[in-house]
């Protein structure tokens, strides 16, 4: 039907079939490969930036959120935490995070990697930020160059990386005493370090800290130095009274480590190889004690009470300290049958002996000796507030003579009755015995006799002065004498009237002056009552006191009436 | 059946810039200058590498996070279309996961298919009037895949709140932005003419066939 209508139907057929014919390749071919190009440098962007994926097995996974809890290189992001899941042993959790590409040099052997959340330490609060951002991961890099997919993570805070100059050493330490990880190393109240890690040696019963110090001030630390530990209150009671220190605020509420100044006079001009031990002491005045080493024991057997002898009690010789008592215990002699108590001493050998190296005995040679020559033990009393003991060493002149016996596993010295400690008892014992003897009881009831005395003269002085007493009769009298002087001129009459007052007035006076000799006379016993026995202000003896209640009357009394019948009125 | 005579067949061309129908020995537009062509040149040949370049674009779009949201708070979270899509669904936000759905993923995949199936008509040149239909379709809901586009566009201009949060274009954005503008140039690019000038030879070829049968 086309065909027929339109003839030229067939030439136009060549034009629409020629196009693709022209041009095979089209260069619009090159789209397809410029966009897959496109895709794969896209792909390449997204995963040029994502690191190698690591496991970190942590105890618990606590505020750490998969996909959102980031992990901080020095406060830089590093990762990400992809997935948490519990370890196959159910210890513990597995951490899987994704890291950066940058990160990927940070996973070494040695990285440590640890949750970072607010803490507590003694060195004070540590990662508030945490508490509104969530907890995050630290990573720590290491100095190796080997690549590790699986980390254990750390409790705690690393200490300070290998990589980082300074100076490590060991501190040793009989107690922990508040330090931890942390704690600051201080000199002249500037940080220069901080205690790493704390381990405590159960066998050795020590503590010991890990320290650093910053390469800065390495070198102040030298052979001598000696570490103790500041921080805290320091009272002193002295001759110059009452001495309260403490640093900043920061430095009471946290203990901290610090030394002394270097003992040479320049500074080292290299710091001290690392690896040192130093011993830590609890403070500047143990640290600067004499340093005691007793190893030498000895047994010594008390007859008497050893009641106030304690261990790490002195052992003195003459003033000195030369050792410990180690214990008091049967258990180091088990069958003595004088049931004499047993005390182990122990004796630092290095004090007996001059430390010039001319002595060539030991130090058991010379207490052998000593002994022949009359070396005894005794207990002396160390204070007498306390009553604590020490053992005293001395030479005793007219001692029996006697030796080192050897009893047991320990070599036993002669010792001496405590006679020091019984004479005191002694006088302790006649000073109480005169402190009975004390008549009290007597003493109480005159001073209530004298009390009672001083009311009876208080009440006559009231009856005396009172407006029917004999005074006022006189001065009635003698108010009548001037009236009737004043009103005639009978100076005979008058006369003869003052001469009958006047005689009046001489009778009262007399009875007054009896009065008032009685009222001095129990004053003065009553005052001298008070002064030998103040007590009795306060403590009144509740016997023969059943009349006294009477004179408690508010009346005007002596002061010390009044103190003594408060009691009654209870 | 119906059959038209083409204005190709009368060696008439229409000029793509200003509409204006000139016998095509003229070369250029009388009017705008522009070349003047029967169909768009080659226009098989290029929707067939715009398609493939899309498609080729359209993997690392799914597979690459198209935002990533860093927050001091939260982290780094990145993430893919479907991701989003399966976010607000779990969410609950199913009209707006519907719409993401519909025009991130299911408009470029079903884009892909009616470009292919335009070509394969071309080729084969069966359906001419569906295919115009499907043609329609798709050239209109085609601009709508750019929908994802603008929604990243937007939040990476407006959210960057400091230190707090801030929204970036993740990779896949890039993939997607580029496969959705190539499907839509390949759209462009394709001429429904070719589907009934296949049409209209594939009716010779029959009725020449029937010819020779009947002879």
């Amino acid at each position: 039907m086309i065909g027929s209508l339109n003839p030229p139907l067939s030439p136009v057929e060549a034009p629409v079939s020629r196009p693709p014919r022209r041009s095979l390749f089209s260069p619009v071919w090159i789209i397809p490969i410029i966009s897959a190009l496109l895709g794969l440098w896209l792909v390449w962007r997204h995963h040029s930036t994502e690191g190698p994926q690591i496991r970190v097995h942590f105890e618990s996974a606590e505020g750490l959120i998969a996909g959102k809890t980031p992990v901080l290189c020095r406060s830089v992001p590093v990762g990400t935490v992809a997935k948490i899941e519990l370890a196959d042993d159910l210890k513990g959790v597995l951490v899987t995070l994704d890291t950066n590409r940058e990160a990927a040099r940070l996973l070494v052997v040695d990285s440590q990697i640890w949750i970072v959340r607010a803490r507590y330490s003694s060195a004070g609060f540590s990662g508030l930020n945490t508490l509104v951002s969530g907890n995050y991961l630290g990573l720590q890099p290491g100095v190796s160059k080997n690549r590790r997919q699986d980390f254990t993570g750390l409790e705690d805070p690393p200490p300070t990386p290998p990589g980082v100059p300074g100076l490590r050493f060991k501190l040793i330490a009989a107690q922990a005493g508040g330090l931890g990880p942390g704690a600051a190393i201080i000199y002249k109240g500037i940080t220069v370090g901080k205690l790493e890690t704390r381990v405590f040696h159960p066998d050795t019963g020590e503590v010991e800290f890990n320290a650093f110090i910053e390469d800065a001030f390495a070198r102040l630390v030298d052979d001598r130095t000696i570490f103790y530990k500041a921080g805290g209150l320091d009272l002193k009671v002295g001759a110059d009274g009452v001495q309260l220190g403490g640093g900043t605020l920061e430095s009471i509420l946290s203990a901290n480590v610090t030394f002394t100044d270097p003992a040479e006079e320049n500074l080292r001009s290299k710091p001290l190889p690392d690896g040192r031990s130093f011993v830590l002491y609890a403070g500047f005045d143990e640290a600067n004690k004499p340093k005691l080493n007793p190893t030498l024991p000895y047994l010594l057997l008390f007859a008497g009470s050893v009641r106030g002898l304690s261990s790490d009690a002195p052992v003195e010789f003459r003033g000195i300290r030369v050792g410990s008592v180690v214990g008091v215990s049967f258990k180091y002699l088990p069958g003595d049958l004088d049931h004499r108590v047993p005390v182990l001493i122990k004796i630092d050998p290095n004090l007996l002996l001059d430390q010039t190296g001319s002595n060539s005995s030991t130090a058991q040679e010379l207490i052998t000796e000593s002994v022949q020559k009359g070396l005894r033990a005794s207990l002396k009393s160390g204070s007498l507030l306390t009553g604590q003991l020490f053992v005293d060493l001395d030479f005793q002149k007219d001692a029996q003579p006697a030796s080192v016996a050897s009893l047991g596993n320990y070599e036993v010295l002669p010792t001496i009755p405590a006679a020091g400690l019984d004479e005191l008892e002694e006088k302790v014992e006649a000073l109480l015995e005169k402190f009975k003897a004390l008549p009290l009881e007597k003493t109480v009831s005159t001073a209530n006799d004298a009390l009672a005395a001083v009311k009876n003269a208080a009440a006559n002085l009231e009856k005396l002065t009172g407006p029917e007493g004999s005074l006022s009769k006189t001065l009635k009298n003698a108010e009548k004498v001037t009236a009737e002087l004043s009103g005639n001129k009978d100076i005979g009459g008058t006369l003869h009237y003052l001469k009958e007052t006047s005689a009046q007035l001489n009778t009262t006076i007399a009875e007054l002056s009896v009065q008032f000799k009685i009222i001095g006379e129990n004053l003065t016993e009553a005052s001298d009552t008070v002064k030998r026995q103040p007590w009795r202000l306060v403590w009144p003896s509740t016997k023969k006191y059943n009349g006294q209640s009477d004179i408690a009357a508010p009346q005007p009394s002596p002061k010390p009436a009044s103190r003594k019948t408060l009691p009654s009125h209870r | 059946m119906m059959t038209f005579e083409s204005a190709a067949a009368r060696a008439l061309a229409r000029c793509h810039s200003c509409g204006r129908v000139e016998p095509v020995d003229a070369g250029h537009c009388p009017r705008c200058h522009a070349p003047l062509h029967l169909r768009k040149p080659g226009s098989l040949q290029r929707t067939m590498a715009l398609t493939i370049g899309a498609a080729i674009l359209y993997f690392p779009a799914n597979l690459l996070p198209v935002l990533r949201v860093e927050s001091t708070l939260n982290g780094t979270r990145e993430s893919t279309i479907i991701s989003g899509v399966v976010q607000f669904w779990q969410e609950g936000d199913y009209p707006v996961a519907i719409i993401i759905f519909i025009a991130s993923i299911m408009i470029p995949v079903l884009k892909f298919l009616a470009i292919t199936m335009l070509c394969l008509g071309v080729r084969f040149g069966c359906w001419p009037r569906a295919l115009t239909r499907l043609y329609r379709v798709t050239d209109y809901i085609g601009r709508w895949s750019m929908v994802d586009v603008f929604v990243v566009s937007i939040l990476v201009g407006v959210v960057q709140l400091g230190s707090v949060m801030a929204i970036n274009a993740g990779e896949g954005a890039f993939a997607f932005a580029g496969a959705v503008v190539l499907t839509m140039m390949a759209a462009h690019s394709f001429d429904l003419r070719l589907i009934w000038d296949a049409a209209a030879k594939n009716q010779r070829r029959s009725s020449r066939r029937g010819e020779k049968g009947i002879s």
